[in-house]
This record gives structure tokens, sequence and C-alpha cells, in this order.
């Protein structure tokens, strides 16, 4: 609902942005106008190389892709299926609802008061059959930047993979990785450090 | 805020005296006398405003002979006397004789000496100089440089760069830039400065995160990633800001690019197939190809500066440490045995060196290792975390970022690890340091 009300104010303000901003080479605009402009761009940069780089794996929307994702799915069912693009969705925070998971240091690996909460997480889920959930996996700082964008994947793909054996179908769940970049909690110490390994959530309205 | 378009068009208006045609190569006059560091010892008098001139623009002679100053200094080919009181004052002098006194220079320790003069023309700053050898009293090369009055600095890095060639044969990297990322709040925006920190500008507006810029060989475009769009894609801009376009949007991480030496692809760690892995993209088609495979992370790619191979980082060892493997994949080798974790690595532009930084005591610090493994040496030292090293495009210098301070900023250091100095003192820090190859004409 809330989108509806804001889709009209965000073209207004998109119209004006783009008065505002021709014939400056500047990108300076809110994240809706940033959002519309790079989509544009993207267009741009698929049509030399369709189905190459940005086919693969992910899907531009729920459209004709959940099909073959369910067809992988039927082929192995070990294989944890392809992920879809959480791009262009709208995601809000749900911490009321579905609750935060913290990792061991340099792990990804599920700790089992961590399966704990994720079951908890998934009967959420199974009661809220429109929702889609957002994974966001983060890391402590103190790895590089680089690599811990790696370990925050890793943390997302875990949890999600646990979702999916817990019955949650696979085209609900989105992931993301921050790295090190968001940290829940500011400071050196391990208490810091542990709050800020952790995988959180974010779901579209429900 | 808006961002200056910077398209530094200065026009040498003429070469004279010993200027050399092209394909002869530089006149390069090593047969100078050096000080005891093997520096030239050069005097550089604040420029004056040219006879007959509007001094409208007079603050600016000593800001682009500071300019000039700095440059020198900073290539460690020259040593820039510094009695300043006595520069200034026999610089005076000869301007009250009109005529150059050499053996006044010789005794103040000069080798050479720069002289010039700024005067506007038509709009146009013009910056006229002279270089003269003091023992043989004899001029060098005079040169005219002119441009936008804006863009004092760049006209003073050309003429920085024009005398570095003419005695050492080599233009130095002052008008090189530095493109880096700095924290806006939450966000994270790239930047771009001149390699001294000047003229800072920011050259995205995403509100959101912008991560690990790296430069096309060519100067002309930077790849870097974005999470505007809900994912971390891959994308292209030009330097000034224009014609960014998207190469990589596979789901998951599209992460840390690194040009070919020849521009056309682009390796990067995607993590579409399940874990982050390293993939070659080509820039014309975005054309993917493999380059890892196996169940551990591959990170951080850096190219050889011949093109044939490829630094990275992996835990295959079971903790993060430096390889390298061929342009294709194959016959990985790890390089780094010592220390726990080490990543980031960068390839000098000689070829023969690898920096990295490693992390001992929960503290990363930058390092060199030859290709075999052997001479390591720790660039810096108690002094916070010391990260993502970036090599300067004549190898000599090395730019990093760096907390000793507080917030990370940019700092460079010589290749030995000498002269480590900031460059931004900015609010939103300084990350992730890429560093351009020589612009310019």
């Amino acid at each position: 609902m809330r989108n509806v009300v804001i889709t009209p104010l965000a073209v207004v303000l998109l119209v004006a942005l783009g008065l505002f901003l021709t014939g400056c080479p500047a990108r300076v605009s809110d994240s809706q106008g940033e959002r519309a402009a790079s989509g544009a761009a993207k267009k741009g940069g698929r049509t030399g190389g369709e189905g190459q780089s940005m086919a693969g794996r992910e899907g531009g929307g729920k459209g004709g892709t959940s099909e073959s994702i369910r067809e992988s799915i039927l082929r192995s069912e070990r294989d944890v299926p392809p992920q879809l693009s959480a791009r262009g969705k709208e995601f809000s925070p749900a911490d009321l609802v579905l609750r935060t998971i913290n990792f061991e240091f340099d792990k990804s690996a599920l700790t089992d008061q961590a399966k704990k909460t994720l079951r908890g997480n998934a009967e959420w889920l199974q009661a809220n059959s429109e929702a889609e959930v957002l994974v966001e996996g983060h890391a402590d700082e103190r790895g590089t930047d680089e690599y811990n964008l790696a370990l925050g994947e890793r943390r997302a793909m875990s949890v999600r993979r646990y979702l999916i054996g817990l019955g949650i179908d696979p085209v609900r769940l989105y992931t993301i990785s921050y790295g090190e970049e968001r940290p829940l909690a500011s400071g050196h110490d391990e208490q810091v450090w542990t709050k800020n390994r952790r995988a959180q959530f974010q779901v579209t309205s429900y | 805020m808006y961002i200056r378009l910077i398209i530094a068009i200065i026009s040498v208006i003429s070469v004279f005296a010993f200027s050399d045609s092209e394909g002869k190569g530089p006149e390069v006059f090593l047969d100078l006398k050096t000080a005891g560091s093997g520096r030239i010892e050069v005097a550089v008098p604040d420029f004056t405003v040219g006879r007959g001139r509007s001094g409208a623009y007079i603050q600016l002679t000593s800001t682009m002979s500071r300019v000039v100053r700095a440059d020198l200094e900073f290539s460690g080919f020259f040593k820039v006397i510094d009695k300043d009181g006595f520069v200034q004052e026999q610089e005076r002098e000869d301007r009250a004789k009109g005529k150059t006194n050499f053996s006044e220079w010789g005794a103040l320790g000069a080798v050479a000496l720069l002289k010039g003069e700024i005067y506007m023309d038509g709009g146009q700053l013009v910056l006229k100089s002279e270089l003269f050898d003091v023992d043989r009293g004899k001029r060098i090369i005079g040169v005219k440089y002119s441009g936008d009055p804006r863009d004092y600095r760049t006209i003073a890095h050309r003429l920085s760069e024009e005398i570095a060639y003419r005695l050492t044969g080599e233009k130095g990297v002052f008008r090189s830039k530095i493109a880096f990322v700095s924290k806006q709040r939450q966000n994270k925006e790239m930047y771009i400065m001149d390699y001294d920190g000047h003229g800072v500008y920011r050259l995205t507006g995403d509100k959101s995160l912008v991560l690990s810029p790296a430069w096309s060989p060519d100067g002309k475009r930077i790849a870097f990633t974005s999470y505007i769009d809900n994912n971390p894609d891959l994308y292209i801009i030009n330097q000034d800001g224009l014609d960014r376009r998207a190469l990589s949007l596979a789901q998951g991480l599209n992460v840390l690019p690194a040009w070919s030496p020849d521009g056309k692809n682009i390796a990067m760690v995607m993590t579409k197939d399940g874990n982050a892995e390293i993939y070659l993209i080509r820039v014309k088609d975005g054309k993917l190809k493999r380059l890892t495979k196996n169940r551990v992370t591959d990170s951080g790619p850096a190219w050889s500066p011949n093109g044939k191979r490829i630094a990275f980082t992996s835990s295959r060892a079971g903790f993060p440490q430096i390889h390298v493997m061929d342009a294709d994949g194959k016959n990985a080798k790890r390089i780094t045995y010592l220390g726990d974790y080490n990543d980031q690595a960068s390839w000098s532009p000689r070829g023969d060196r690898l920096a990295f930084a490693g992390r001992r005591d929960e503290l990363f610090n930058i390092y060199t290792i030859n290709l075999d493994g052997s001479d390591l040496k720790r660039l810096t030292k108690d002094a916070g975390n010391n990260e993502a090293p970036a090599w300067s495009p004549d190898g000599r210098h090395i730019a990093f970022s760096s907390d000793r301070n507080g917030t990370p900023q940019i700092y460079i250091m010589g290749v030995d690890g000498s002269g480590q100095h900031p460059v931004t003192k900015l609010a939103g820090g300084g990350y992730s340091p890429a560093w351009s190859t020589r612009l310019g004409d």
C-alpha cells in the first residue's frame, strides 16, 4: 500500500530531477531517480551482450524464471537452486518478525542457536506465504573489505540453503552480501564483532 | 553539489631552444652534478608575473611554483633547495639587474635553476619557464604552456613533467589521478583526485555502496561496483563522469574488477555459480569466461603488466593467501606463506613484485614480495591498519589506505616505505585507492 502512495510522488520527483539535471554530468538525485536511471543504463549495456553475462542464472523477474528454477530443483535435489535477482524490489526491515542470526568468526556454518532461530523464521514465512525475503550476509571488520564480501555472501547463502531445506520456496528467498560495510554496532571489540557477524532479513510487503 | 568537468586543455604553445624532434628521444642531462642522495639539486624561485602584464593572477605565482617544487621533490630525482629566503632574494636580485647570476645560484647549491613567469593572454593562463644548467650558465630548455586559469595546478604539473623528462628521462606521475571511495554517512561514493590529493571531485551519487574502482589501462574509464540496484553489480564510467553503463548484473557478487593490460577484458569476482570465483568479462559484449573452480573463496584478481598472469587471493590453503595463475586460470601457484591472512594483491608496473596487505596480530600492513616468494619486505609498521596497496604508474610509489590517525585516509609512500604521508583528509575517509596511468596529451 505504501508504494502506491509513494509512486506518483516519485514520478513528480523524477521529472523535476530530470529537468534539474539536464546538461549536468553529475549523478545527483535521490535513490528512486538513480534506480530508474541505472535501469535505463542497463538496457543500453545489455544490447550487445544479450544472453551472456547478464542472462546466466539471474532472471529479470518472477515471470518465466520460476519454472526453470523448479526444473532445476527436480533435476537435482541436493543442488541449491539458482538465485533470483533482488533488483528492482522494495524490501523493508523485518526485525520484528524475522530474527537476526549470528556466526562464529570467519565461519558461514550455522550454529545450533542460529538453526533454532531460523526454524522460528521459517514458521513465520510459512504463515505469510506472500512475503519475499532478502537475506543480508554481514561480516565483522577484521578481514579486508574485499574478502569480507565473499564471506557475507557465503553466510547469506547458507541461510538460504537452510530455509529451503525447511520447505520455503526458493523463489521467495533473495540474498545480498554487504561484507563489513553495514555494521550493526560500532566499536572494535569482541562484543561488537559478534553482533556484526550476522545474517539479517528484509521482507517485501505481505 | 556539482561535479566540475575537468577537461584540462593545455596547449603547448612552444618548446624552444633544445627541443628535440619526434622519435629522437629525450635529451637527458644526467651529467648534472647530483647531491649525495643522487638527487639533482634544483632551485625553483617563486614564479613572477610577466613583464607589463596584468597582476590579477599574482597569487598564482607562488602557488604554481609550490606545485612544481612539490612535484620535483616527490619524484625522488630532485632535491629542491629549501633555503627559501636566499632563493627568493637571489631571484629578486637577478630581476633587478636583468641578468641571472649563475655563480650566486651555484653558491646556493643549485645545479639546476628553474624560473617561470605567468600572465593572462586572451582568457588563457600562460606559464613560460626556463631551465638552466647552473655550472655551464646555459639555458637547457624554454617552454610555454597555456590553459584555463582554473587548471593552474595541471599547468604547473605539465611543467614538472617536462623538467623531469628532460633531466631524468622519466615523465613522472604528476598528471596521474587516484580514484578512491569515501563515505557519506552510511554510504560510499567514488571520487577522483590528482596524485597529490588536490582537485577532489565526486563521480557517483548513488546514495548506496560504491566499491573498488579500477582504471582502464588508458586512463579513460573506471570500472567499479555499486549496490544502487539491490545487488553488487559491475559498472563502467568515463573518468569525466559521463557514459555510465552496467557491465555485469549477475545475481550475487560482481566485484573487484581488474582490467587486462590490453583493456579488452576485466577480471572480477562473481558468486553466481555458488561461491566466489574469478571470471573474465569481455568489455565490448559482456562475454564471460570462468577462470577458477573450487569449493573455497577465490578473490581479488590483479593482472601482470604483460597480461599473461593474474595474481589473486584464495583460501585453498584454509585461509586467504596470495596466489598467481596463468591468465587462462591454469597453473595456480601459492606465493605467500607467512601469516594467516594475505589479500589485496597489486602487481608492480615493472612486473617483478607484488604488493599486498597481510594481517599479523589483528593488524594489516603493506608488504611487497618477489613472484617466487622471496625477498618479502614490510613497508608499514606501528601505524594502525594499512590496506589496499596500489602502485603508481611508474612503480616508484604505493598508495594505500591507513587508519593510523583515526578515520582511514589515502596515504602515499615510496616503494621502500619511505616518506609515508596522507593525501586525503576527508571527513568520510579514503578507501580503495586506484592509481591511473599518466593522463594528458
